[in-house]
């Protein structure tokens, strides 16, 4: 029977409001659905805080609170914060410091840190972490909330403290003359956030733009909360989808019977295997033609792990669609699961795969789905003549991505009869091609619309819910809304992939001359993304060494576990781990100073890297060799700001409970793929000489909008603000491939400045043509005004206004593509500090450091947010975060809580030091960050957890009880 | 999913005349944690984990009848003999957490005076800082006349919900609090707990960590002792 809906009576922002509600809705949902959408659903298990309002004050997550029960309370949700149109100093702070990305935790934040500041106006940095603690943030690393809030409540206490974010110095040679802030160095009990220091060489070109701590172009529409995601814009008619999935974790549809979940009134549709048509395809958002294995289908009748697809339904609420859910009525024969990925290749293990209509799998009886054999040089031979020769294996856990927003999208037929999709989407063009097919559309009949993401981290890069959302508006004709559980974020959508890695080195005169990798990799129950996570965690792991002789052995396996599939850090986080925590140990073997030994050995400015053409990405790949390198200078930064070598013979010397430990680790990532990615944009100039920049680009949080925007105006000689900037829309914005690869600012940077540069071209012949000047080439843009050398001058808004409308008429426009043969690796420096409770084998993790070089940093700002986002992730990787299944497929911990990702309360002091180098094939000398970030803070805690205990931890997360486990096995 | 009453958001711990104190069914958590007469142990047992949302949603009430909801706050209610109160009605805590249907409405706390100077101490593991423990220990310990008169010792984390470990407790009981002492103890409640494994630690860890972690806490409060 539906629930009776009844009136309750609250104070919202102020103002009487009665919500008619079901008794079982949520504050959450009865807010969201009288439109105050700034309150946000990421889990709606109290776990994620970002659904936190203020109730009579105080912070409350409004998913625990039934919407009845809070009769007669005053509620307060971020659309009050700035009611009278002025931001809130909480408001203004987030986007001056760079507290947001993606911004779907943002308005859970600002309430909590509203209740803090109205209770204690100058909390500390201590109390600041502890308040903010429920609600977590997948995206910042709680670095620029920390100083958001320290900021506003300045700003509240009437003071004029100037926050300085940025600190600019020249790189020198000698370290110990750079002339680093005191702070850097962390001696005294000080955590608050530290400037961003950036280190220059000064021979690099001026910049004015580019290079500034520019806000975010979205920041001000996301801390105001406004109706900017997918879900926030509901349509008439709507329908909810829900979706059935496998309680088995391999088995065999016997009977599906729909026929009493159809019955039920407000069902509109519901969707098995019996009513799509069965069409091979792969999910990942991958380049045409997407690489094979093609091994699903829509809706299939074989499940192959706990949460694959089984059916999906349409109804009037999401209640009634879940209800449906109880009356489908699934026969299964059970068959027996292979879950560990070592079994899956034994002769006998089930066969995840033994269906006769999927091509391109290696070896279907023993779960390969892709086999690679890849050697340069003689790698037997030079193993054979080495010195010493060493061997490690080394193993990786699935972590999930855990962004806050989950995967949700509407689909809808708008008034052309094309159907619309509106979707939260890192590859919104891939996802209009793959569709296609599935739904016997023409590309030219669908519209794939991204609007602001909650974050992606590569789970997004994957065609998950977009599908079947449209299969329900074709049999409906009624929009669609289609939202991921969080449960079936971790059992339905895809993960990183667990790795075995079996290095085998050889050294001579301390020199690496050859090197073998022999990788397995868990690509779960079907193959996305198989072949190219696995080749890059080759390329990226041999090649932070690049020896002369390399060889690459690896086996990609089908196991009865969710999907991997892309998870920025794609393979190489992986394998630089294993490679890493090797060549420590071999250091130690050999008696060297492991710095210097790295040193020694690591990629080389100009050196050829040699497996680049055997390992492409799922294809021959292209000649590259490092054109710049800052690899040498982060390390010497890094070891002068953390006193490593006195801190390391210290603490290498310790006895007791509580042992401190300090680590380094180095490492390069890529920026796009090369050959492969490509990216166009357009610009074009309006009647008051702003522009419209349209971008495939797909900004998921990470700031790209604004960075490109930065390049543009650079170019352009105008402020940031005369650009206004959208991304990304089929209809309306050219190609790109989407945000995946550490691509978007080195590719689609490229585009961009190449589409500016053509603008610029057409603003100079104008203008000259407007001033009578015959050498338009030569005018120089700035300032909102075209320059003749001889001083004479017109405004772009006149040059706009005389082009659209008086002399030589036409629409002053370019787009412009770009594609790299190169990609370039930015290099980094990690260092990490941490405490190791030898009784309990707790780690705690008191510093990250990280000294990058990703090229020219476009804003110092975000390029920060996206270290620190990075690192937080990779401390999760490292420390504590791991997808467990018991022995019948079942995800033990499918919570963001027993999951665990690190809170505010708990993160260490995360710092950033950016050396720039001027990569002559990057956008303003500009290659990448955001994967780079990724690397280094497993084998850098690895190193100080030796350090600290003289263990050497090879698998991770570093668990209490592993580590411990550890400690007491080395006694 | 937890009710939250307006009039909770006022409730408040109170001290009583002779030393002990009562806390409101209706106290939301929050109000315990930001009670300046909070005791040090017990306010550690609202830190971390629990997240100002959690403490200002969850009532003592609930959290007593829900145990999982504050498992460390439990503890270290059980840690300080506290008894669970239903209007007239006085049930000691270990006794309610077995049999919960003794009390039928809201439940509130009462904690009675100390025989002897009181110290606690408190320890735990988890993943991370701020994570739900693994294993946690809080002990109370009341000396009088250099004796031990009250030891409680409990953990989360070895059993399906906090437990008192009260043999163990009871070797120190007319004894001087000592280093060895404590060991004895510690080794005792290794002895004592019947810890399940799960995803977080096996059983042999958290049988470990009990030891570990209640000498811990023992050892802190034969410091506060010493002060």
């Amino acid at each position: 029977m539906a629930d009776k809906s009844v009136e309750a009576k609250l104070n919202v922002n102020g103002e009487e409001k009665v919500f008619s509600v079901t008794g079982g809705e949520t504050l959450l949902d009865a807010l969201r659905r009288y439109g105050y959408v700034s309150v946000k659903r990421g889990c709606a298990t109290g776990d994620c805080g970002s659904c936190t309002v203020l109730m009579d004050g105080e912070p409350v997550r409004s998913c625990m609170l039934p919407a009845v029960q809070v009769e007669g309370h005053a509620i307060e949700t971020v659309e009050g914060m700035s009611a009278e149109g002025e931001l809130h100093p909480l408001q203004e702070a987030f986007v001056e410091a760079g507290a947001i990305q993606c911004g779907f935790c943002t308005p859970g934040q600002l309430m909590v840190a509203k209740a803090l500041l109205e209770e204690n106006p100058a909390p500390t940095e201590a109390e600041i972490r502890e308040a903010m603690n429920g609600v977590l943030c997948r995206c910042t690393g709680y670095v620029r909330i920390v100083d958001a809030v320290q900021q506003a409540a300045a700003v509240m206490r009437g003071e004029e403290k100037q926050f300085e974010r940025v600190v600019r110095l020249p790189l020198q040679e000698d370290v110990k003359k750079l002339g680093l802030p005191e702070a850097a160095y962390r001696k005294g009990e000080d955590r608050d956030p530290l400037p961003v220091v950036v280190l220059t060489p000064p021979e690099m070109p001026k910049t004015e733009r580019v290079g500034a701590p520019q806000t975010k172009v979205d920041g001000v529409k996301l801390v105001r909360g406004r109706a900017v995601f997918t879900d926030d814009v509901p349509l008439e008619g709507m329908l909810h989808a829900a979706l059935l999935t496998s309680p088995h974790a391999n088995a065999r549809i016997v009977r599906i019977d729909a026929s009493k979940a159809r019955a039920l009134p407000g069902v509109h549709a519901v969707l098995t295997h019996e009513d799509i048509p069965r069409i091979k395809h792969a999910t990942g958002g991958q380049s045409y033609p997407n690489l094979p294995p093609y091994d699903q289908v829509c809706l299939d009748d074989r499940v192959r792990f706990v949460g694959d697809r089984v059916a999906v339904v349409a109804a009037e609420t999401q209640q009634i669609a879940n209800k449906a859910l109880r009356l489908i009525e699934v026969e299964y024969e059970v068959l027996p699961p292979v879950l560990d990925m070592e079994e899956a290749v034994r002769d006998g293990a089930p066969m995840v795969h033994d269906e006769d209509d999927t091509g391109g799998i290696y070896d279907a009886k023993h779960n390969i789905v892709h086999h690679i054999a890849k050697e340069v040089g003689d790698v037997d031979a030079a193993m054979a003549a080495a010195d010493h020769v060493f061997e490690g294996e080394y193993y990786t856990p699935k972590q999930q991505h855990a962004h806050i927003e989950p995967h949700v999208c509407i689909t809808y037929w708008d008034e052309d009869d094309r159907l619309v999709i509106r979707t939260s989407t890192q590859v919104p063009f891939h996802i209009r091609r793959m569709v296609a097919p599935l739904i016997g559309l023409p590309v030219k009949q669908i519209r794939v619309v991204k609007p602001r993401i909650g974050g992606g981290f590569g789970n997004k890069q994957e065609m998950l819910v977009e599908d079947l959302a449209a299969h329900l508006t074709l049999a409906t004709g009624r929009p669609v809304r289609f939202e991921y559980t969080r449960r079936q974020e971790f059992t339905s959508s895809r993960s990183r992939h667990p790795m075995i890695m079996r290095y085998k080195v050889g050294i001579k005169d301390n020199k690496m001359v050859a090197a073998e990798l022999r990788l397995i990799g868990d690509t779960g129950a079907y193959g996305t993304h198989a072949l190219t996570v696995t080749m890059v965690g080759g390329f990226k792991g041999l090649t932070l060494y690049n020896p002369p002789n390399a060889r690459f052995l690896c086996d990609s396996v089908y196991t009865n576990t969710p999907p991997t599939g892309a998870y920025r850090g794609y393979g190489a986080m992986q394998c630089q781990f294993g490679m890493e925590v090797l060549m420590e140990e071999i250091a130690e073997k050999l008696g060297l100073d492991v710095v210097q030994f790295k040193r020694d050995n690591w990629l080389k400015l100009g050196e050829p890297m040699h497996l680049a053409t055997k390992l492409g990405e799922g294809r021959e790949g292209f000649e590259q060799s490092m054109k710049t390198s800052g690899m040498a200078q982060c390390v010497d930064v890094g070891l002068e700001v953390t006193d490593f070598y006195a801190k390391r013979e210290t603490y290498a010397k310790q006895e007791g409970r509580l042992r401190r430990g300090i680590g380094m680790s180095v490492m390069i990532h890529g920026s796009g793929i090369a050959g492969l990615d490509m990216a166009a944009a357009t610009l074009k100039m309006n009647d008051d000489g702003s522009f419209n920049l349209l971008m495939g680009a797909t900004d998921i949080g990470t700031g790209s909008d604004t960075i490109l925007a930065q390049m543009a105006a650079e170019v352009l000689g105008i402020p940031v603000e005369d650009l206004i900037v959208y991304s990304s829309d089929t209809d309306f914005t050219p190609f790109d491939v989407g945000a995946y690869a550490s691509s978007t600012t080195y590719i689609s940077g490229g585009a961009v400045v190449k589409a500016a540069q053509e603008i610029k071209r057409q603003v100079q012949e104008h203008a000259a043509l407007i001033l009578g000047y015959d050498a338009p080439e030569k005018m120089e843009l700035r300032d909102r005004q075209v320059f003749t050398p001889d001083g004479r001058s017109v405004t772009l808004e006149e040059v706009a206004l005389s082009s659209l409308h008086q002399d030589n008429q036409h629409q002053i426009m370019a787009t412009a593509s770009h594609i790299s043969y190169d990609s370039p690796p930015p290099t980094a420096a990690q260092f990490a500090e941490v405490t190791v409770d030898t009784e309990t084998g707790q780690v705690t993790v008191d510093r990250l450091l990280m000294v990058a070089d990703p090229g020219r940093v476009i804003n110092p700002i975000t390029a920060a947010g996206q270290v620190e986002g990075g690192l937080s992730h990779a401390l999760g990787f490292a420390h504590c975060e791991e997808m467990l299944f018991g022995e019948d497929g079942q995800m033990l911990n499918p919570r963001l809580g027993p999951y665990r990702i690190y809170s505010s309360a708990e993160s260490p002091m995360m710092d950033v030091i950016f050396v720039e180098t001027d990569e002559p094939t990057g956008p303003f000398g500009a290659k990448s960050v955001s994967e780079l970030s990724m690397d280094g803070v497993a084998p850098a805690m690895a190193s100080a957890i030796h350090n600290a205990t003289g263990v050497w931890m090879r698998k991770l997360p570093y668990t209490p009880e592993t580590v411990w486990r550890a400690l007491r096995a080395a006694e | 999913v937890r009710r939250v009453e307006s009039e909770r958001l006022m409730a408040a711990p109170m001290l009583d005349a002779d030393g002990g104190w009562q806390i409101a069914a209706n106290a939301p958590l929050q109000a315990v944690y930001a009670w300046d007469a909070c005791p040090e142990v017990l306010h550690w047992s609202l830190s971390g984990a629990l997240t100002w949302q959690e403490r200002n949603e969850t009532t003592v009430g609930r959290a007593l009848k829900s145990v999982s909801l504050a498992p460390v706050f439990v503890a270290a209610l059980l840690a300080l003999r506290a008894s669970v109160t239903d209007g007239d009605k006085e049930v000691p805590l270990p006794q309610y957490l077995g049999e919960p249907s003794l009390l039928s409405g809201p439940v509130g706390v009462k904690v009675a005076p100390a025989d002897g100077a009181r110290t606690c101490g408190k320890a735990s593991v988890a993943r991370t800082p701020a994570d739900r423990p693994i294993v946690a220990a809080v002990a109370c310990v009341s000396v009088r006349d250099g004796k031990v008169t009250e030891a409680e010792i409990a953990l989360t984390g070895v059993w399906q919900q906090p437990v008192g470990v009260a043999a163990a407790g009871a070797l120190l009981l007319g004894k001087p609090l000592t280093e060895e002492s404590i060991a004895q103890v510690a080794a005792a409640v290794e002895a004592e707990v019947r810890p399940n494994s799960n995803f977080l630690g096996s059983e042999e860890y958290r049988r470990a960590m009990s030891g570990v972690l209640a000498r811990r806490a023992l050892t802190e409060c034969l410091k506060g002792a010493a002060a």
